[in-house]
């Protein structure tokens, strides 16, 4: 098999196995809630569903039975949930936003974070990396340390805090507007696009904002040890201008910060859910904070599993790109 | 009356270092004086730390903090016949007009100096761009594909990657990518030290057949006597940043003059000689305090009592063999 | 080789000890004073409500009447209790499956490494999210941090599995040993270093990830609300519109208390693999 097929399938099986474990997971914790989820989701539809027919309740209550199918066998159980999630996307109706599916609910939302996940990720990887590699190269040694310095400080703060700590110097020193609203926005889809990569841009900037810091560090140390490789020092002695060694240094100290940003992807994750909350971004996290505030239990086990399905694709995105950068992947040799 | 084509004169460097706070000044290259003739195989020999790269790094012009050059001069006749002073020239000049042009260089260990994202002919037609020089694409690939199998790899090597490639391949490469613009020295700095000693043979064989070939000169920097033994017209024997010794190879070989020569050559393994090899005691001197008077006589067996207190003058035996020993000046 | 701790070097570096000193104090506010105060913090209307900074309140009061200068060690300590428990418990497993995976064939080696890529890439914060609101009300915070240290192994575990993998191959542990070093003293002076520099530093990583999660998690309310954590203190100040009203102290004291622990311990962490582990550094291959 050519190498470059063989390593998609690797990755794209390890992407379909990270999906299976992720719904295995949500199945386990949907069935080990500490109380009969499908009789607190029934009387809770009772209760919210006054304006629907009793013909309507009682469809509904049919359906979430089935969902949960809690008076068969667990095995049977399970392959009816692996069904529902994986074929037929049905996964009962969510209450926090009543009476919309949970498929629908997520649908909406999930191109939001996507979009908010993947640029963040890959616009703080490239900033970071750029102002790594001109701190590695630059001759003024004042200012890279001092931006080293910040960054090292900035590093081990929880993403949270440095959002808190953000959003109060926003409020209330900058006294700014916090943008909203965006959710059911419809059009073409490249209206779509249009829309939603302006109404990301604020929440990308913040995410890029305190996202850099770690590519940053690692670069610069990965770039200064580039420079004292022996084939870089090699091209200097065959006579290589300044820009093309520079160039070179790049290029090859790109290689291992690539496993970074994949690997970082789940951490940018936890950074954008909050991010979306708190400033009103109309993504995955915005839905999951309305689920947990409506006790909206099928929500958020939806979530749970598109939370698995996008850093998953995520990852498998950035994982085929990887040949195209290393020839050692596309023809692998004698080492 | 061979034609020299490089003259070294007087020459003086070393590192500025640091040690603590305290600068200190390793003086690595003392009074080098030699010249390399047209169309000659000149072997620079001694232990590790006696200075031989530093003076490789002087004479490529590749001077760069904390290496420093005090004095002297290093003066090369280009192709066009032009005399240039290297230590004269900005690093950027000797960039642009001696490097790989005039000057080529095999480094030590030269099966991974290639740059393991490009192609074998990337990283030719990138020694052409470095230099600024016009080039055909096809043609030089096809030219490539010639030298490569002059060299004995498969043609296919120029669309390879260095790691697709076994070390002796490597190492065939980087030869081929130094005699790329036809130099007329080549300055290779233990060019065979990582290898094992078949490959070691025909690296040399490879090389010293395309000297012939080009008439071209070759600088050969090693501490195996036995490679100067193959490979050398003549040979320099460099002891803690002296030249002690000069002379044409088959002289050195045959009479050793100096008691350091002498040493070296007799720890050789000759056809038939089933006595025990001598080592010689000690380490080379430190190069920050060097000793006072001859540097070599804390270990020389004929020391004398001028050698503790005064360095030797140079000595010269004919037009082309020069001594720094006092043994040798008492008889004159 | 005799191994060289500095420690007297570290021990008069202000720039160990000024942290230190920071570290120290954040520790005796959260653990001793709090065992002091014989009220408990989270009540409600025990002071004046919404009262800026001032000297009987010094770090001013919430909307709900709770004495800032009080519920701030208490949420601290709670924080801290559950980091720690969260770091103890994942480096505990990290430990376990990265020096398995290191140690072991070929087989059993990449199935541990693939299990570990593959909780690396699960998002772990919505699955706490999931299950500590689904169990709000069986929550201890000992077993808040359990939870997440079950969750959090697979970052140190990759560092783990690097770091034994390149120590089993390094040159200086077969000169010890074909030098005759009895086994046990190559462990404690060629491996031990290494072991505990690793340690520190997945042990403090793990703890910033887990204050990281709990402050995540309690913000979207997704916690046991009645614990004061640092967490929760900031959701019920964003819950309260603290901003909004110009309550700002309710946020920024606890944020401001959050960084000096993350910085001290992080500095401390630094500066003691500089002075005391600096030979000890592997290098990446």
């Amino acid at each position: 098999m050519h190498p470059v097929a063989r390593y998609i399938l690797q990755r794209g099986s390890l992407a379909l196995l990270v999906v299976w474990i992720g719904l295995t997971v949500t199945f386990v914790v949907s069935r080990l809630m500490p109380f009969n989820a499908a009789e607190l989701l029934i009387s809770r539809l009772i209760s919210q569903g006054v304006a629907l027919t009793g013909e309507e309740i009682e469809a509904m209550k049919k359906q979430l039975l089935e969902l949960y199918g809690l008076d068969k066998p667990v095995v049977e159980q399970y392959l009816v949930f692996l069904r529902n999630y994986m074929v037929t996307g049905e996964m009962g109706p969510s209450f926090a936003f009543f009476p919309t599916s949970v498929r629908d609910v997520i649908s909406k939302a999930l191109p939001w974070s996507l979009l908010l996940l993947i640029m963040a990720s890959v616009v703080s990887w490239f900033i970071g990396n750029g102002i790594g590699i001109l701190a590695a190269l630059t001759k003024r040694r004042r200012i890279s340390n001092i931006l080293e310095n910040v960054a090292i400080a900035f590093q081990p703060i929880p993403f949270a805090v440095l959002a808190i700590s953000f959003l109060i110097f926003y409020a209330l020193v900058l006294k700014l507007p916090i943008p909203s609203g965006g959710y059911m926005i419809t059009g073409s889809p490249v209206e779509m696009l249009l829309y939603m990569s302006r109404r990301a841009a604020f929440p990308l900037m913040i995410l890029v904002m305190f996202g850099w810091f770690g590519s940053f560090v690692s670069m610069k140390a990965v770039a200064l040890k580039m420079r004292e490789e022996d084939f870089i020092i090699y091209s200097f002695l065959q006579g290589a201008p300044t820009g093309s060694i520079r160039y070179m240094i790049f290029r090859n100290s790109i290689l291992p910060q690539f496993t970074i940003l994949v690997l970082g992807l789940s951490r940018v994750f936890i950074g954008s859910l909050l991010v979306e909350y708190i400033f009103n971004y109309p993504g995955i996290g915005y839905i999951l904070q309305g689920a947990i505030a409506n006790a909206d239990y099928n929500l958020m086990l939806g979530v749970l599993f598109f939370a698995t399905i996008a850093t998953a694709v995520a990852t498998f995105i950035l994982d085929l790109v990887y040949p195209l950068i290393d020839p050692r992947i596309r023809y692998p040799g004698q080492g | 009356m061979p034609k020299n084509i490089l003259s070294v004169e007087n020459l003086n460097g070393g590192y500025e270092v640091f040690v603590g706070r305290r600068r200190v000044f390793v003086h690595a290259v003392d009074d080098v004086t030699f010249s390399l003739h047209n169309n000659e195989v000149l072997g620079v020999a001694g232990e590790s730390g006696c200075g031989k790269s530093t003076l490789a790094k002087m004479i490529y012009g590749a001077i760069i903090p904390p290496l420093l050059v005090k004095g002297g001069s290093i003066s090369i006749t280009t192709k066009g016949g032009e005399v240039l002073n290297i230590n004269k020239l900005s690093i950027d000049e000797v960039r642009r007009k001696i490097w790989w042009i005039e000057i080529s260089y095999i480094p030590q260990n030269s099966m991974n100096v290639l740059n393991p994202l490009k192609r074998i002919k990337d990283q030719f037609i990138d020694v052409f761009r470095y230099h600024g020089i016009k080039m055909d694409k096809t043609e030089t690939v096809e030219h490539l594909r010639d030298t490569l199998t002059t060299l004995g790899l498969p043609p296919e090597v120029i669309n390879a990657y260095p790691h697709q490639l076994s070390g002796g391949m490597r190492q065939r490469v980087v030869i081929a990518l130094s005699l790329v613009f036809n130099p007329r020295i080549i300055l290779a700095d233990e060019p065979t030290t990582a290898v094992d000693v078949v490959t070691q043979r025909t690296i040399l064989s490879l090389l010293k057949e395309w000297r012939e070939n080009n008439k071209s000169s070759l600088v050969l920097i090693s501490h195996d006597m036995s490679v100067h033994a193959y490979m050398d017209d003549r040979i320099a024997i460099m002891y803690a940043g002296n030249v002690v010794e000069l002379g044409s190879s088959l002289d050195i070989f045959k009479e050793p003059l100096h008691p350091y020569t002498r040493a070296l050559i007799e720890s050789l393994i000759r056809k038939g000689d089933k006595s025990i090899r001598k080592g010689l005691a000690g380490q080379p001197p430190d190069l920050i305090n060097p000793p006072p008077g001859c540097r070599f006589h804390p270990r020389c067996p004929y020391v004398m009592n001028i050698c503790r207190s005064e360095e030797p003058v140079t000595t010269f035996l004919d037009n082309d063999r020069y001594v720094r020993c006092w043994l040798y000046t008492s008889s004159r | 080789m005799a191994y060289v701790y500095r420690f007297k070097e570290l021990a008069l570096r202000p720039k160990f000890l000024i942290p230190l000193t920071l570290f120290t104090g954040l520790l005796v506010y959260a653990f001793i004073y709090t065992a002091t105060i014989n009220i408990n913090p989270g009540r409600w209307y025990y002071a004046p409500p919404a009262q800026p900074p001032n000297p009987s309140y010094p770090f001013g009061t919430t909307s709900m009447g709770q004495d800032l200068f009080l519920l701030v060690p208490m949420a601290l300590r709670n924080t801290i209790v559950i980091s720690f428990v969260a770091a103890v418990i994942s480096v505990l497993i990290a430990w376990g499956i990265g020096s398995t995976a290191a140690l072991s064939s070929t087989v059993a080696r990449s199935a541990l490494m693939t299990l570990v890529d593959i909780v690396c890439v699960l998002p772990g914060l919505p699955l706490l999210m999931v299950i500590f609101y689904t169990w709000r009300d069986h929550l201890t915070i000992p077993l808040i941090g359990i939870i997440m240290g079950l969750i959090g192994w697979a970052f140190p575990a990759r560092a783990v599995y690097a770091m034994v993998s390149s120590l089993r191959q390094r040159t200086f542990i077969y000169t010890s040993y074909f030098s005759g070093l009895a086994i046990y003293k190559i462990v404690i002076k060629d491996f031990i270093p290494f072991l505990l520099r690793y340690l520190m530093i997945n042990l403090v990583s793990t703890m910033t990830w887990a204050i990281g999660n709990e402050v995540t998690t309690s913000i979207f309310g997704a916690m046991k609300m009645e614990e004061v954590t640092i967490g929760t203190t900031i959701h019920w100040a964003m819950y309260y519109q603290a901003i909004l009203l110009g309550v700002w102290w309710w946020l920024a004291i606890p944020v401001v208390f959050l960084v000096s622990f993350v910085l001290s311990l992080y500095v401390l962490m630094v500066e003691i693999d500089r002075y005391i582990f600096a030979r000890a550094r592997v290098t990446w291959g």
